[in-house]
This record gives C-alpha cells, sequence and structure tokens, in this order.
C-alpha cells in the first residue's frame, strides 16, 4: 500500500476517498465504526500473546506426566482437568496454542511466497508461463485436499515440520488463482504502462509496482488461510501423522481424548474448544477485514 | 454357562483323568519307557474334548457360579457368532503365516496332531497317543476316521514323515528335542488335505475351502473387513455325545480401532470382542450386560535394544534404562494393572517363571551410577520406535521418555506403521523399539530364536555363549526338572545383559455378551469356537 501510493496511485481494491477518510480518524472513531474488526483484531492478539507467552501461562510443564492424577475433571490445581497420563490440560492445551500459530505462521507463508509468486508470473507474462502454472494448479485441485496432504506427509515422513509444508503446499492454488486475477487486472493499468516507459525491469514492475497494489484482497485471504491450515493440522494430527506425542498438539489432543469421552471428556473438550475459539477468529477476522478493505462491500 | 461343563465331566471323569495325566506326562517327557502313550491312546476323541472344558471350569475365575445340575441337552446348536477381531489377516495357510491374527482363523480350519487345554498341557488330538521312547525319533498313532472337509481321508499318507501303516508315523529328529511337541501344537503340526494343497495351490493363502479337518470351514474372506466360516457339518469330534461345533456360522468382523471394537459389542453388533481396551476394563467388569475374564498370557512386552551398536552396545547404559523405568506405573497406567511387570521372557505361566526375580526396580540414583559406569555421566539421547497409532505404544512412551529425562536420557519418539517397524527391527536398522512376543507353551518358543546368537527373531543382536549353551542344553533336555533351572538360569542372564528391556507381560481377555456360552479361555491368545454355543 505504501509503495503503491508513492507511485502513481490507482485506486483499485482500496479507493483514494477511503484512504484519505481513515487518515482523519482517529483510534476512538476506528473502533466505533469498526467494531466488529476491532473485537476479532483483540482477540486475535490475546490468541497471539498467549501464544508467544505460552511458558509463562501454562501453569504446569505440559509434558510432565504424574499418573497418581490421571484423568481428573477440571478442578482448582487443573482447570481443564487431566490427561490419561496425569498431564495438566489447561497447560496442554495453552502449549498447543503455541503449535497453531507456528503452523499458521509457517504454513500460509509457504502458501503465499509459493502461489504470489506463481501467480505473478503466469499473470504477468501468461503463454507458457500461465500454461504450466496453471495445470499444475487445476491439477492440484482436482485431487482431495487433505488426500493430498496425507500422501505429502507420509512421502515425507510423519512429522510436525513435514505436514506445515504439506498444509502449506495444499494452500498455493487460492493464493495463485487470486493474484493471477489481479494481476490480469493491474497490468493494463496505467501506472503499470508507465512504469514500463520509464524502462523498469519486468521483475521491479511485477514486485515493486503490481504487488504492493494487490496486497489488500492477499491479507484477507491469509487470514481465511490462517484458520484453514490450524484446521488442516489437526486433521493430520488427529491422523496421527503430523505432531508427535508427546507434543501438546490440539489435534492429536483431540484424536486420543475421543477414545476417553466415556472415561473423562475434558480430554477433549478443551482442545476442541481451542480449535473452534481460534479458527473462527481467524475467519471472522479475515470477514471483517474484507469488509474494511473492500469499498465495494461498505454498508455504512 | 459352565453348568453344561460340570455335568458333561462328571459322566467322563475316568477317561479325562487318564488322558490328563498321560498327556501330562508326554508333555515333559523324562521316562524312555513312557507307559503313558499307552494310556493316551485309550482317551476317546469324547474324553479329549471334553477335557478342555473341565479344566477350564476348573480354572475358571467367573462370577457366574455354575451349578453341576444343567446337562448338555441345555445346548442351543445353531446360529451365527460375531467376532470384532483387531487386525486384517495376512495369511491363511498355517505354513507360511507369521501373525497371531492368521492363528485365529487357522484354528477354526485345521486340527494339529496335538492340542492343549487351559493347563496348557498337551493333550491327543489328530493323533491319539504318541511314543517319544527314543529321543531322537516320535511315534504318532493317528486318529482313525477322520475326514478332510473336502472329503479326503486323514491318514499317515498326508503327513511328508516316516510311514509305518496306514495310522501310524514317526518323525525322525536329528537330535534330541524337547520342545517338538508344543511346537506341533500349533502351526507346525496342523494338517492339510493333500488334495486340497494340489488343488487350490497359492490360493490356500486366501481361500482355504475344504483343506483342514477343523470344526468350521472356510466361506469367504473379503479384505480389511470380514472373514466368514460355516459349520463343518461332518466333524469328528463330540461332546458327551453331541456332535460338534454348535455353531452354524463364524464372521469375523476386522475391526483395528479397539474402542469401535468395544462399542460393537456394546450395540450388539458382534458377540465378542477381541482385545479390548484397557481403560475400559473397570466398566466392563461391573456391567452385566458383557461376560469377561482373564488369564495371565504367555506374552513378554517390552523395548528391544540394538546392542550392536551405539549406544546400546554398552551394556551398562542398557541397565542404565532399565533402571530409570518405572514398569510397575507403566503396567497401572497404561494397561490398567491388567498384567504384570515382566522380569524376562519367561511368562507367568510357563513352569520355569519365578515371580521372586526381579533384578530392576525403579531406581533413577542406580541409574545414574549405571549411566556413569557406561561413560555417559550427563546422559544420551536414542530414538525410539513405536507402532504408530497405537494409543497404548503412544501413552508407554511417552512415560517412558518423561521418566529418563529424569536421568539425563532423551527419547525421541518415532511412530512408525507396524510392518515398518517389524522390518527395521528385524533387519537391524534402529537404535530401540518397542515390540512383544505373543509367547508359546513351551519355554524355549520363548528364548531359543530371540537370544541365541543369531537366532530367527534375535533383532538385538545378542550373543553370549553361556546363554547360547544353555539354550542349546535346554532344547536337547526331557527332564523338565531340570529344564525348569535352566530356563530360570537363561531368564537371569539375558535379563542381566538386558537386550532387551522386558516391560510386562498382558493378561488374555475373554470379552463376549451373556448369550455366548461354552467359552474357554487359553493362555496363549487363541479363541476356539468348536465347544462354542449362543442361547437365544
Amino acid at each position: 500500500m505504501v509503495a503503491g501510493e508513492r507511485l502513481v496511485p490507482i485506486p483499485s481494491a482500496l479507493g483514494e476517498s477511503a484512504l484519505a477518510a481513515r487518515r482523519k480518524h482517529s483510534l476512538s472513531r476506528f473502533i466505533v465504526n469498526h467494531r466488529v474488526l476491532s473485537a476479532f483484531i483483540v482477540i486475535f492478539v490475546a490468541l497471539v500473546l498467549v501464544a508467544v507467552f505460552a511458558d509463562a501461562l501454562a501453569t504446569y510443564n505440559p509434558t510432565k506426566t504424574a499418573p497418581t492424577i490421571k484423568m481428573r475433571s477440571p478442578s482448582g490445581a487443573h482447570w481443564l482437568g487431566t490427561d490419561y497420563l496425569g498431564r495438566d490440560m489447561y497447560s496442554r492445551v495453552i502449549k498447543g496454542a503455541q503449535v497453531s500459530m507456528r503452523v499458521a505462521v509457517i504454513a500460509v507463508s509457504i502458501s503465499l511466497v509459493v502461489g504470489v509468486v506463481m501467480g505473478l508470473m503466469a499473470g504477468y507474462f501468461g503463454g507458457l508461463a500461465d500454461l504450466l502454472c496453471g495445470r499444475y494448479v487445476d491439477a492440484q485441485l482436482a485431487f482431495p485436499g487433505i488426500l493430498l496432504a496425507i500422501a505429502i506427509v507420509n512421502a515425507l515422513g510423519p512429522g510436525l515440520y513435514h505436514a506445515m509444508i504439506a498444509v502449506g503446499i495444499l494452500g498455493v492454488p487460492l493464493y495463485f488463482r487470486l493474484t493471477r486475477g489481479q494481476v490480469l487486472q493491474a497490468k493494463e493499468q496505467e501506472y503499470v504502462r508507465a512504469a514500463e516507459v520509464i524502462g523498469a525491469s519486468r521483475w521491479r514492475i511485477m514486485f515493486r509496482h503490481i504487488l504492493p497494489n494487490i496486497a489488500n484482497p492477499l491479507v484477507v485471504a491469509a487470514s481465511l488461510a490462517g484458520g484453514n491450515a490450524i484446521l488442516a493440522l489437526a486433521a493430520l494430527s488427529f491422523l496421527g501423522i503430523a505432531a508427535q506425542p508427546p507434543t501438546p498438539d490440539w489435534g492429536a489432543m483431540i484424536n486420543i481424548g475421543k477414545d476417553y469421552l466415556h472415561n473423562n471428556m475434558w480430554m477433549a473438550i478443551g482442545p476442541g474448544a481451542a480449535i473452534f475459539l481460534t479458527v473462527f477468529t481467524y475467519y471472522m477476522l479475515g470477514d471483517a477485514l474484507r469488509d474494511y478493505l473492500d469499498p465495494r462491500l461498505k454498508t455504512r | 454357562m459352565r453348568r453344561g461343563w460340570r455335568g458333561l465331566c462328571l459322566v467322563a471323569t475316568a477317561a479325562l483323568l487318564a488322558a490328563c495325566s498321560s498327556s501330562n506326562n508326554n508333555g515333559g517327557k523324562a521316562q524312555p519307557s513312557a507307559p503313558a502313550a499307552g494310556a493316551s491312546a485309550s482317551a476317546t476323541r469324547a474324553a479329549s474334548a471334553g477335557s478342555a472344558s473341565a479344566t477350564a471350569a476348573a480354572a475358571s475365575t467367573s462370577a457366574a457360579a455354575p451349578s453341576a445340575s444343567a446337562a448338555a441337552a441345555k445346548v442351543t446348536r445353531g446360529g451365527t457368532l460375531t467376532i470384532a477381531i483387531d487386525s486384517n489377516m495376512k495369511n491363511l495357510d498355517p505354513l507360511k503365516s507369521t501373525l497371531l491374527v492368521d492363528r485365529q482363523i487357522h484354528y477354526q480350519l485345521y486340527d494339529s496332531l496335538v492340542t492343549i487345554g487351559p493347563d496348557l498341557k498337551i493333550q491327543p488330538d489328530l493323533a491319539d497317543s504318541w511314543d517319544t521312547s527314543d529321543p531322537k525319533a516320535i511315534v504318532f498313532k493317528l486318529h482313525q476316521g477322520v475326514k478332510f472337509q473336502d472329503g479326503t481321508d486323514f491318514d499317515a499318507s498326508v503327513a511328508s514323515v516316516d510311514v509305518i501303516d496306514q495310522y501310524t508315523v514317526k518323525l525322525n529328529l536329528t537330535q534330541p528335542f524337547a520342545p517338538l511337541l508344543a511346537t506341533l501344537v500349533d502351526r507346525a503340526g496342523m494338517m492339510l488335505s493333500p488334495t486340497a494343497i494340489q488343488k487350490l495351490g497359492d490360493g490356500l493363502t486366501t481361500a482355504p475351502a475344504g483343506a483342514g479337518t477343523g470344526p468350521f470351514r472356510f466361506v469367504e474372506w473379503q479384505q480389511d473387513d470380514h472373514v466368514t466360516l460355516e459349520r463343518n457339518p461332518s466333524y469328528w469330534k463330540k461332546e458327551g455325545g453331541e456332535q460338534l461345533p454348535y455353531l452354524d456360522k463364524l464372521v469375523y468382523k476386522i475391526i483395528p480401532d479397539e474402542n469401535n471394537r468395544l462399542n460393537n459389542l456394546k450395540t450388539g453388533d458382534v458377540d465378542i470382542a477381541q482385545r479390548p481396551p484397557a481403560k475400559d476394563i473397570a466398566a466392563v467388569k461391573k456391567d452385566s450386560a458383557f461376560v469377561y475374564k482373564d488369564a495371565p498370557a504367555l506374552e513378554f512386552d517390552g523395548i528391544e535394544l540394538n546392542v550392536q551398536s551405539e549406544p546400546f552396545n554398552n551394556k551398562a547404559l542398557r541397565q542404565a534404562v532399565a533402571y530409570a523405568i518405572d514398569r510397575e506405573t507403566i503396567v497401572q497406567t497404561v494397561f490398567y494393572g491388567l498384567g504384570v511387570v515382566s522380569n524376562g521372557p519367561i511368562s507367568p505361566p510357563l513352569p520355569p517363571y519365578d515371580a521372586s526375580f526381579k533384578p530392576y526396580t525403579h531406581d533413577v540414583a542406580k541409574a545414574k551410577v549405571m549411566l556413569a559406569a557406561g561413560g555417559k555421566p550427563n546422559g544420551f539421547s536414542f530414538d525410539l520406535l513405536i507402532t504408530s497409532n497405537s494409543p497404548a505404544q503412544q501413552q508407554q512412551a511417552e512415560l517412558i521418555k518423561d521418566e529418563l529425562k529424569d536421568v539425563g536420557i532423551t527419547v525421541n519418539i518415532v511412530p512408525e506403521e507396524f510392518t515398518k517397524l517389524v522390518d527395521d527391527t528385524q533387519t537391524h536398522h534402529f537404535t530401540a523399539s518397542i515390540l512383544g512376543w505373543s509367547g508359546r507353551i513351551d519355554p524355549d518358543g520363548n528364548s531359543y530364536n530371540h537370544f541365541h546368537t543369531g537366532g530367527g527373531f534375535n533383532d538385538p543382536q545378542y550373543s553370549n555363549q553361556q546363554v547360547d549353551a544353555l539354550l542349546d542344553q535346554a532344547r536337547a533336555s526331557y527332564d523338565p526338572e531340570q529344564r525348569n533351572t535352566l530356563y530360570k538360569q537363561i531368564n537371569q542372564m539375558v535379563t542381566e545383559d538386558a537386550p532387551w528391556i522386558f516391560i510386562y507381560h498382558p493378561v488374555t481377555i475373554e470379552l463376549h455378551t451373556p448369550k455366548v456360552k461354552g467359552f474357554v479361555l487359553v493362555a496363549d491368545g487363541i479363541q476356539r469356537y468348536a465347544t462354542v454355543w449362543k442361547s437365544q
């Protein structure tokens, strides 16, 4: 956005008047005008802080076993009860936030970098680049996503980092298509022509001129994709091929917890609620960001 | 549910006593004159079939109080018994199979020359009697009038050994081999129809229709879904004059998830659940909707250590791990007390088992001393292979990881698919691996191949010449007392050397609805359904 303003400001997704109006608003005005967005920004920041300070917030060592107190219901000492080895569920769920947030960041980064670079090249160069990237993405989309992830993880070997790569690859088509569409629009615009005229290289045009101008929808997509990535990783952990024991991962905790629903349902409820809250926040944040960033969707 | 059998026993007492005592002597052969062989020949087939039930009633720990008044007439014939089994089968040809789940099917299709009851003593089966007066040969008298399910006569021509007459065969040995009869109870002693072998060829492995003499015959095997067997109408065994088996059909539903096996039993979709989840046993025991029993199993479970590579080529470091693991806590926490701490390959039902031998108690200080003695006072790290998607193994590994952390040893848990784990371990591409052995009724079957230099199951590549000599000696001896002494010694030396960290001996579980009657629990973990029936 910043780079876009420095150049010839051609408003596309974000109108010029909106930009100007936004500058005038103080923080309180912002909150009043964008209550939903503000609320979810706060929740999101809180989640990030929980993840960052998980070790300080955990009341026990999340991997320390205490068999004599296994499968306890919630109490003052153990806010979410204990699991099958007597480990504190609250501490494990908190520590699990770190795992999930890291996954969201790494997996979305992989999708974003690969998808955007492919999309830029396909959209801007067209021709063979477009054909190859387009066919690849079509092929990937023809394959059920979670099955592809399972295949990738099994090929690389079970583990959290391999699962992140798999989830990252799953997100590539979304960014590719989004970026390519935006680039096709943008490259006909005058600021691109102008850059071409002054002799900017094609890579410079793609990354310094076009990319900043199409960033808004990518930010929205990244938020939605963060939620998707956490869900996909939970699914892979649930299947036992992502986070390995004793890593406190929400999906893995639910996987074991589901077997103990009759014995101690809290082993599944804690991590289940955590996944729900986190993914919901990502989705709502993405939704609110879209409303905020896309003037066409402005209703008030 | 036991009443029928009690009544039956009273009728057949004399014959039973003869059968039991004779097979006793034959099981651990001491006297070369073997008068027992003649005595066991007198055991009629009714008696031999009944003896299993008789000893079951005696060994029973069931809450269902038996009353001797009822008679065998109360048995209900017919019906389908549905069994939840834990894994797909691999091979239905007993001579090519290596898995316990395969054996669950084999025992319904095939009879062996000899069999065992719940007391694990050898009993006559297709062989009425045997003579072991020559330590390097054994002569079997075969039961007459038995037909294979495909109509072929069962006689001496079936066995690929020396034929003496139509119903007498002789097995020659290159050297004395005490565990022979015990070996013949299992797959090695199962008799297959020569006609079926010729006709079916490789089909024996997937669809062995008519190949056995057993109580049930093969109908179909849907891979990863179910196996169906049906009643063999011309089965050669009777129980108290009643033609066996009682059931019309057996359906094995393949359900790998232990919780689902139990849920299927709860909903009535299956009648019997094999290997139910340990965590639910306490609730199941209290529930009158189920019949539950268990018995100490022949199995041993633990961690195999590769003694030919770092770090476990160092005995002190192996012992450090043994001291650092709290096995009693594992048994109580992960297995909910269903089993006992293991102190070697000799499991509780075996005669040489010594409950007083407890070399490793959980002792962090001692573990640290051993670490220092092994030259790693600050600990070390190693990869521990476990079977993926096995909750029990995962929990065990997590607990072990946490316990070893207390002495400075770092465990990296590496889950692998079961067949890959077995393959990696067998080819010695491992450092430590959680595995078990289902166990055999002769101590030789729990030790020789595992701990003899170059043995077929010696994954850790353990080699101790003294142990080798003792194993050879025990195998060649027909004196039960001497064998017991030898196996106690072997058990002690192997546990001391710690190529395995022996963790626990589980129990064999019988779990079904109250409708299922006549079940006989045997410590070898094989469920036999010839005498089982279902009330309406």
